[in-house]
């Protein structure tokens, strides 16, 4: 069977680098689609830390089933060369930790495609989440929930839920030392100062 | 004074405008103080907007922030924008951005924030954080703040929260115990034990106490209710829905009642909107255990005249609070 142009939006794709991620790198759909901008309670959200435009689209080379996509967030599409996923997503939480326990996390779940629903917290177990991210969780790192169906090659639907931890940089030296130097600014200017009794 | 701050249902202003705004307050004019026990999101959301609006209010805040390490997490904070809204850090930023030249008050034990000058006799006293604490705080903060082997990410609630302010409001015959999330301590120097053990604590009782810590039993001490409280005070619960357990727990109530049966509680639990069938299946597959953290606050209002007896204090519920 040919290969198919697969159809993907390119207006206002933003992009996600996730560091240390190299198929991540490969920015074809080999790597994540990327998530559309949102807004939650009012607020704007982001989901990047850094954003570039998309560029053109290439046609698939591989001779993997190619589908219509629509943007499917943060889903990992093929593991190499294998057939494309075809993944429909039902529900995203963008998750922030708030404690890590022995076998499992506690997290506060702020829903993506609905912001009327109040957000959750949420006890999840440590063997639902990729053990190579293991390390990463700790209170405080974001992580998304994506839950959805997957269809097979064969045609049969799966349930399916995929817990992926947001790779972040570390600070750099350069980072510490502007943040200390201007820490010491910040703190002569506000708090260099007597009480003011009154 | 407002002590703390959180926003309305609607997420758009501080509850305490919309509240005094109500009442026919002039906020811009009649609110003298605006103090934040402590900088955890749940206490401090809004208080940059709120000072804004009351723009002859002073602002206190724990002594125990007053740290270069605090201020490097606040440098830090600038350049963190991963998750959509605001945490307490965030808020401590644009409240400095309003009180440029600082706060007007760096708060600890034995501290009188307020004197009034008129025939009524009214008095706030900060109770907390205690000597010791202020000059332990510093560990804390360095063990949040950036350093090369840490990945860039909001930063957690620092605890334990000794550095909590608790206050203990005086009028005539009725006080007030507002007791923050300060927790028990670790030794007479810290947390609650310091407060009790105080030389310079006024030995006034309470008969309404603000349940410190959200009624955990890490920010309870028998001693707050014999101590510092009257028999049966009236006990105002806030919850908190967040981390491995919610406050109060069923356990926590059950303690609370030997102590009063004159407990208010400010939200319920709310039952989620499901979010589809097979969603709902797929996460419940998945996590242990699921609650909703309510969007619509409740309101529990004590009232008396200032010169009143504590027989004559009218209790009022708003929206979702309850008598528990």
């Amino acid at each position: 069977m040919p290969p198919e142009v697969v159809k993907r939006q390119t207006a206002n794709i933003e992009r996600f680098l996730w560091a240390g991620d190299a198929d991540a790198r490969d920015l074809s759909l080999n790597g994540f689609l990327p998530a559309p901008r949102y807004t939650t309670m009012g607020r704007p959200s982001t989901l990047s830390s850094r954003v570039q435009q998309a560029p053109s689209i290439d046609p698939l080379a591989a001779t993997a089933v190619a589908v219509s996509l629509e943007v499917d967030p943060l889903i990992r599409l093929t593991g190499g060369h294998g057939a494309i996923r075809r993944f429909k997503v039902l529900q995203q939480f963008e998750c922030i930790v708030t404690d890590v326990l022995e076998d499992a996390v506690v997290a506060e779940l702020i829903d993506l495609t609905d912001s009327s629903r109040p957000n959750e917290i949420a006890e999840i177990p440590l063997s639902d989440i990729p053990s190579s991210d293991h390390t990463l969780l700790t209170p405080g790192c974001v992580f998304y929930w994506i839950l959805g169906f997957e269809t097979s090659v064969g045609g049969q639907r799966n349930r399916v839920s995929e817990i992926r931890v947001r790779r972040t940089p570390k600070w750099s030296e350069n980072d510490i030392e502007a943040i200390e130097a201007e820490g010491q600014e910040l703190f002569k200017q506000f708090a260099g100062t007597q009480d003011k009794t009154s | 004074m407002v002590v703390d701050s959180c926003l309305n249902e609607e997420q758009t202003k501080p509850i305490a405008i919309e509240y005094l705004e109500s009442l026919g307050v002039d906020v811009s004019k009649q609110v003298r103080l605006v103090l934040v026990t402590h900088w955890h999101d749940d206490h401090i959301r809004g208080v940059a907007a709120l000072l804004r609006e009351a723009s002859a209010a002073r602002f206190a805040c724990s002594a125990a922030v007053k740290k270069p390490a605090f201020f490097s997490i606040l440098a830090a904070n600038k350049r963190i924008n991963i998750v959509g809204g605001n945490s307490g850090v965030s808020e401590f930023a644009d409240i400095l951005s309003v009180k440029t030249t600082g706060p007007d008050h760096w708060v600890n034990e034995g501290m009188l924030l307020y004197s009034s000058a008129s025939s009524y006799q009214v008095r706030v006293h900060a109770l907390s954080p205690s000597a010791q604490t202020v000059t332990d705080a510093m560990v804390g903060f360095a063990r949040t703040k950036p350093n090369i082997s840490k990945e860039i990410q909001p930063f957690p609630n620092v605890t334990p929260n000794d550095e909590s302010i608790v206050l203990l409001v005086e009028t005539k015959d009725i006080h007030l115990l507002l007791g923050g999330d300060l927790q028990r301590g670790a030794n007479s120097q810290r947390g609650w034990q310091a407060v009790v053990a105080s030389a310079v604590r006024p030995r006034l009782r309470s008969c309404g106490y603000k349940v410190a810590h959200h009624g955990a039993d890490n920010g309870d001490l028998d001693a707050i209710w014999t101590d510092l409280n009257e028999k049966n005070p009236h006990a105002l619960l806030t919850p908190y829905a967040g981390g491995p357990k919610p406050r109060p727990a069923d356990d926590d109530i059950t303690r609370l009642r030997t102590k009063t049966n004159r407990i208010y509680c400010t939200v319920w639990p709310i039952k989620q909107t499901p979010a589809g069938r097979v969603v709902e299946r797929t996460m419940n597959d998945v996590a242990r255990q699921r609650r909703a953290i309510p969007h619509r606050p409740g309101h529990i209002r004590l009232r008396a005249p200032l010169t009143g007896k504590v027989q004559q204090i009218v209790v009022d519920l708003f929206n979702n609070a309850r008598r528990v």
